[in-house]
């Protein structure tokens, strides 16, 4: 735990003033380190940001340094490494080094101050430091931090903006925000909600440290092995070492004006457009920070922190007032309503075994592994070299997942093609009024190769159960149902080539009359996989084939269904667009004829003593400018219902998507039983 | 020094040359002995593999790079962590034998060290009726160099284990070189280097 006390004397200015000999810090020139330690945050920032710039100049090092990667022992070639070793004679300077990067530039700053300390080891340090040049002084540390491969100190995730945090450390899903914040949302959600006083109880601070450090090198960290507290700990600690408030040193003052609004729907409407301005990545941050916390709220009964004391714990964090924290979780369902606390899943790591064995999941996999890459890849130019293995080692795991990958797409090829030899061959016999053969094989979406889809499929299902009683006006109105749901087309199955028109007219006039019962020759054939299998749903076998083309009609049926909900929605959104846009032109007319009047006023008046026209003018003015502020309120209602329109149809795509499962899944089963 | 003995060595080799002739499918025929017909332009891969180098078991990691200078952005960052190189080309193309020079530059820039493991590999040996570099110019450019220069086949698979192996001796005598306390040309350079830098 010796690592620990220079980060808590950071924290804590003067922690150690009073039990000065505990530490191993010696009483005389570590003082002064103590005493700049004290100096505001704003130095700390300034201190940051130097570091940052010394780690750009670090770049033509790195190239050399990059040669003896870690592990590496033998290639010694580069200069500064063996520099760096030669430097990391005086342990206790080490120790300290890797503890705090901060501190480091401090002592750098104040290089001529220690010079006048008598103690020898601080001398011989200074002496190194000054001599080493700035430019070392990050490597020095990587490479004194004990063996770890992944040290990369010098690019912090703590203490540093919301953005670098956040492009530091992201999470490999999409969603931006750092690791940290994720993980312990993550946490808290699963096991802490309960929890009494959580957020409140302060975390052991040591472990809170050691967290801290792990996620600034970047190590893997289970929090599930943490107390709820100092998981709390922890992010509280993350935000407030922010250097910026999370809702920017800008919009804050206005947010908290914002808090003090009365009316509900008022001060929703201020607050969402308030946050709207936000930088991405804080408003991504803050609205998944303000989503737990209203979860957390929701458990106040087990947990007995409720809105305000949230609120009084964690102004101070946010570096706002405890009211601007409720309000905003008071308001945070219809804020951030687009915000799902997603439980995350990091990238596998190299080393697994086991990997995903479904197209879907492997895809998935490799995005996450080739962010990961590429965020290796921007550390490594930007000068960390600490890296290299983890490189390989993503990247072996990406060529292993393409490896796997390019054999499935290789395997549902062949099937693909056996299936696609069989529909031509029976489309040269039916001569049914979705005859386009050639479309059918083709890659376009069209509307003959749905049609010729579906009556692949009830061709077969109506050869077995032999109850073919068309009737030939639901065609047409296929036609026009099909037209946008082209996936259904992909997943056609060998037919077998008896029955033409007329059978797959009824088949489609059952599926666009939209109604809940099953058509009658599908009962016959059920006991289909589960729908979301559709990728081997190509069987071979004509047994498969049934299975799978039952399968298909019902979800044929059900997406049906579920375009035309959408073509209504988007109906409907649109008409209210339409409205709202209506309600701008109207003020614009207004302010337009209002500005016309203006105008006119001096000249037709020319004779109106001066000062009249000067008041009418003024009050024009001050009309027109009421009417601006309409104007753009309206087209800010504008945007706010094209987003609300988008979150809505992404809400519905996805529940309706698990609703199509459901259903088919439904129907399966009693047709199981009836039969 | 620091690795113990419980894992095997770790020799970790990349390929480069110009986009098309055949470090891909050298790779892939060394690992998987799969020859793969149609060409797809790699990005980068990696692979390991563990065999056994003159009765000793080690580990080779081999990665893969892009030709194409689409992607030499990242390859900085692979060459640095690289041991030793296999520079590629194809007999059959002039234009890929020139571009080894530009690689060698590149890597030696990187490396900083002119004694860094590495072969010459000529590809595409099967095709010698449409050979377009010769054989001398070939050794020739090798020999200036100082290393050693090798045809392969990846489709017959001639020569595909010597040039792995015969680089992976190069590293592993390279890493026991440097192992010497002091004695090293690499280590004797940095040590130099070392001492200026504490003057300075």
């Amino acid at each position: 735990m010796d690592f620990e006390s220079p980060d808590v004397e950071r924290e804590f200015p003067g922690l150690y003033l009073s039990e000065s000999g505990s530490g191993k810090r010696s009483q005389d020139s570590d003082f002064s380190d103590d005493a700049h330690e004290r100096s505001t945050k704003k130095d700390l920032l300034i201190g940051k940001r130097k570091d940052k710039k010394e780690s750009k100049k670090d770049l033509g090092y790195a190239a050399l340094e990059g040669e003896s990667s870690p592990e590496e022992d033998v290639d010694v070639k580069s200069p500064c490494k063996s520099k760096k070793s030669k430097s990391f004679k005086f342990p206790t300077i080490k120790e300290k080094r890797e503890k705090s990067r901060e501190k480091d530039v401090k002592e750098k700053d104040k290089d001529k101050e220690k010079e006048k300390d008598k103690d020898v080891d601080r001398d011989k340090e200074k002496k190194k430091e000054s001599k080493s040049k700035l430019k070392l002084k990050d490597k020095k540390k990587l490479k004194a931090g004990d063996d770890s491969t992944e040290s990369v100190e010098d690019m912090p995730v703590f203490g540093v903006p919301i953005s670098v945090a956040t492009e530091r450390s992201h999470c490999h899903d999409g969603v931006e925000i750092p690791v940290l914040v994720r993980d312990c949302i993550d946490h808290v959600q699963e096991c802490g909600l309960g929890v009494d006083g959580i957020y409140k109880v302060a975390g052991v601070k040591s472990k809170v440290q050691n967290l801290r450090r792990s996620y600034n090198k970047r190590e893997m960290v289970k929090l599930g092995d943490y107390d709820i507290p100092t998981v709390t700990s922890l992010l509280k600690t993350f935000l407030r070492e922010l250097p910026e408030p999370l809702l920017t040193t800008d919009l804050t003052p206005r947010f908290e004006d914002v808090a003090t609004i009365k009316e509900f729907a008022v001060r929703e409407h201020e607050l969402s457009s308030l946050i709207a301005q936000l930088p991405l990545c804080n408003r991504t941050c803050i609205s998944w920070i303000i989503r737990h916390l209203e979860n957390v709220a929701a458990n106040e009964c087990q947990n007995k922190m409720g809105i305000s004391a949230l609120g009084t714990v964690l102004g101070p964090v946010l570096q706002t007032t405890p009211r601007l924290v409720s309000v905003l979780v008071i308001h945070s369902s219809a804020l951030f309503a687009n915000v799902k606390l997603v439980r995350y899943v990091p990238p596998l790591s190299a080393s697994c075994t086991s990997l995903p064995s479904s197209r879907e999941a492997i895809a998935a996999e490799l995005v996450k592994q080739e962010s990961l890459l590429n965020q290796i890849h921007a550390e490594m130019n930007s000068g960390c070299t600490i890296r290299s293995d983890q490189l390989w080692e993503v990247q072996r795991f990406i060529t292993l997942l393409k490896r796997k990958l390019r054999s499935l797409e290789k395997a549902q090829d062949a099937t693909n093609q056996a299936a696609d030899k069989a529909p031509i061959k029976s489309n040269q016999q039916s001569a049914g009024p979705s005859t386009s053969t050639a479309k059918a094989a083709s890659v376009s979406p069209s509307v003959d190769k749905i049609d010729f889809a579906l009556q692949v499929a009830s061709e077969e299902s109506c050869g077995k159960s032999g109850s073919g009683s068309g009737n030939g006006s639901g065609n047409d109105a296929a036609d026009v149902a099909v037209k946008e749901d082209p996936t259904e087309a992909e997943r056609k199955s060998t037919p077998k080539d008896e029955a033409d028109g007329v059978i797959s007219n009824e088949h489609v006039a059952t599926v666009t009359s939209a109604a809940h019962e099953q058509p009658s020759q599908e009962a016959t054939t059920v006991l289909a996989p589960p729908p979301t299998s559709e990728q081997t749903d190509n069987g071979s076998s004509p047994e498969s084939e049934e299975k799978s083309t039952t399968l298909l009609q019902i979800e044929h049926a059900e997406l049906l269904k579920l375009q035309n909900y959408l073509v209504l929605r988007i109906t409907q959104e649109l008409e209210e667009i339409e409205a709202l846009q209506g309600e701008i032109k109207t003020a614009r007319i207004i302010k337009s004829e209002l500005s016309g009047s203006n105008s006119k006023q001096p000249n037709s008046d020319a004779r109106v003593p001066l000062e009249v026209t000067e008041i009418s003018t003024d009050e024009a003015n001050t009309e027109s400018e009421k009417f601006k502020k309409e104007t753009n309120d309206l087209s800010e209602q504008v945007a706010q219902s094209m987003q609300d329109r988008m979150n809505l149809v992404r809400q519905i795509m996805l529940e309706r998507e698990a609703c199509i499962r459901l259903r088919t899944q439904l129907r399966i089963n009693q047709d199981t039983e009836t039969k | 020094m620091k690795k113990p003995n419980q894992q095997p060595a770790l020799h970790k080799v990349i390929m480069v040359g110009s986009g098309g002739v055949g470090k891909s499918a050298l790779t892939l025929q060394f690992m998987y002995d799969e020859f793969v017909e149609d060409y797809e332009p790699t990005k980068a891969d990696s692979y390991r593999k563990r065999v056994v180098l003159d009765g000793e078991e080690v580990q080779i990691d081999i990665l893969d790079t892009a030709g194409q200078e689409d992607y030499a952005a990242i390859r900085d960052n692979y060459f640095r962590s690289g041991e030793g190189f296999l520079c590629v080309f194809s007999i059959t193309e002039d234009d890929s034998f020139q571009a080894t020079q530009e690689f060698r530059e590149q890597i030696l820039r990187v490396k900083n060290d002119e004694n860094i493991p590495f072969l010459l590999v000529g590809n595409k040996s099967d095709l010698g009726e449409k050979r377009k570099v010769p054989l001398s110019e070939a050794t020739g450019r090798a020999t200036q160099w100082g290393v050693p220069y090798v045809e392969t086949s990846a489709k017959t698979r001639a020569n595909v284990d010597k040039v792995f192996y015969d680089l992976m001796r190069e590293i592993r005598s390279r890493k026991m070189e440097d192992n010497k306390p002091g004695n090293s040309r690499g280590k004797d350079k940095s040590k130099r280097k070392k001492l200026k830098c504490v003057i300075l």
